[in-house]
């Protein structure tokens, strides 16, 4: 898909550049470069052309690989046909990878991702309270006073006052707890819904995929349902049970259709997907889970869905200092849904928080 | 290792019969909800949240239960909510046509205990949407 999607659009502009289309755009020295340019990026051939051959096959792969000895020689494959390339929608999975968060090194924490808050928790220790459920968030010039109850022991107010809040509450949640705070960032509190997600993990009886089909991590795009299948990026051949990402969909129609299924019948529903994939999910699949986040008691959806313009009027008023209450978290950044969004929230909103003090 | 697989493929077939037997329109669009009864949709889409039988559903935060919700007794609050949502709710405005929003709305003020009069239409829908 890849080669096919280069080839012919480089083959389209060279034709564009060959006949003079660009002349007022491009200087007739930087044609030259260009034409070179998209000879090498989509292996066209001598005249310009993307075609089937032996250039074209190195980079979509061949009919028969080239080997050794006497059975060695290669046979070149046909490119699909440009509007079959186009119609077929693949292209648009060419662009997750090309994104800037995806692009440095990810390394995974051994255990998943909440290993790192369970290190923060074990590095802050006794200080926190856990089972306490925010009923109310007060202040005034001299204090916050937190009213919260004992989820264990419900019914039963309990207190907590000090002198600043940084409250990195969930806006899904804030918006409906009483917080004695401005109209301005109380509108903001308001004005953000939450986005649906849905991850399904399925596991097997053996790596399948490394088995059969040589896949190594990495990740199959469908617009199937469940929009992809993951592969783990970690144990390469290992001989025992695996876990594949089953299926992974954020915003849209699908992810809010998942969500309203069973757990059951999520799981059902990514192996009937996955199974028009790879067929060995018949003999192979154990067992799995479905997370659908609005079905998460402590978040009730994904993360915050902002828009351009609920950004351009409330984002500020958000992150502002109200009297003695601040806020943090992923839908306090220009990085929703990533853990890095909240780190950077809370670091930012502690530093103004500081010189606050400081001043006195 | 025989006995994980034959559970596993029964939890698979009966989930199966159970998805069957829930909408067919599930899954029919990535870019609209594709069920066009009041039941599908809710089916499809509300019950993500509102919990089957409109029961809602506490956590941290909750979702109102719209079983005997007498705000419901207001069609313009209700077509207000779906179109453009509040708070933590979307707006599904883009993601329904006139006649779902019409269909949903008078799905939920006619069942889970409610029976509230006045139909709402297409029409209605299409004066709320402005």
């Amino acid at each position: 898909m890849q080669a096919d999607f280069s080839g012919y659009v480089s083959e389209l502009l060279a034709k564009a550049v060959s006949q003079h289309k660009l002349d007022e755009l491009v200087t007739a020295e930087d044609q030259e470069i260009l034409l070179q340019a998209l000879r090498g990026f989509g292996a066209l051939d001598r005249d310009y052309v993307y075609r089937a051959g032996l250039g074209s096959s190195n980079r979509r792969g061949f009919d028969k690989e080239p080997g050794g000895g006497l059975t060695a020689v290669p046979k070149a494959s046909e490119p699909l046909a440009l509007s079959d390339v186009l119609k077929s929608g693949l292209w648009q999975n060419l662009l997750p990878g090309a994104n800037y968060e995806f692009q440095t090194t990810l390394f995974q924490p051994v255990g998943g991702m909440d290993m790192i808050a369970r290190a923060f928790a074990r590095e802050v220790g006794d200080l926190i309270r856990y089972n306490a459920k925010v009923k109310a968030i007060r202040q005034d010039e001299h204090a916050v006073e937190v009213v919260y109850e004992d989820t264990a022991d419900p019914g039963k107010p309990l207190t907590a006052t000090a002198d600043w809040c940084l409250c990195t509450i969930p806006l899904s949640v804030l918006s409906q707890i009483d917080i004695a705070v401005g109209a301005p960032m109380q509108n903001a509190i308001d004005a953000v819904p939450y986005a649906p997600a849905l991850k399904v993990g399925l596991q097997f009886r053996r790596r399948f995929w490394e088995q059969d089909d040589g896949i190594y991590g990495g990740i199959s795009y469908t617009d199937l349902p469940i929009r992809l299948i993951g592969y783990p990026c970690t144990g390469y051949g290992d001989s025992g049970k695996a876990v594949l990402l089953g299926g992974y969909t954020i915003f849209g129609i699908y992810a809010y259709e998942f969500t309203s299924l069973s757990p059951a019948e999520r799981v059902a529903k990514a192996v009937a997907d996955g199974m028009q994939i790879h067929p060995q999910y018949a003999s192979e699949f154990e067992n799995g889970i479905a997370v659908a986040w609005h079905r998460n008691p402590a978040v009730l959806g994904c993360s915050g869905a902002w828009t351009d313009a609920a950004r351009k009027e409330h984002y500020e008023n958000l992150c502002a200092l109200d009297g003695r209450i601040l806020l943090a978290g992923e839908h306090a950044s220009y990085l929703p849904g990533w853990q890095e969004g909240a780190l950077l929230s809370s670091l930012d909103a502690i530093g103004r928080l500081h010189r606050r003090v400081l001043a006195g | 290792m025989q006995r994980c697989y034959i559970f596993g493929l029964g939890v698979l077939l009966a989930a199966s019969s159970a998805l069957a037997q829930s909408t067919d329109a599930r899954f029919g669009s990535p870019t609209r909800f594709t069920a066009t009864t009041g039941e599908g949709i809710y089916a499809d889409l509300c019950q993500g949240c509102h919990m089957a039988g409109g029961r809602g559903a506490t956590g941290a935060g909750a979702y109102p239960a719209l079983a005997q919700d007498p705000r419901l007794a207001s069609s313009d609050y209700v077509l207000a909510m779906v179109i453009r949502g509040r708070k933590d709710m979307p707006a599904f405005g883009d993601f329904l046509n006139d006649d779902q929003v019409a269909a949903v709305a008078n799905f939920v003020r006619s069942h889970f205990g409610n029976d509230f009069p006045g139909e709402v239409t297409a029409a209605g829908v299409e004066a709320a949407r402005r």
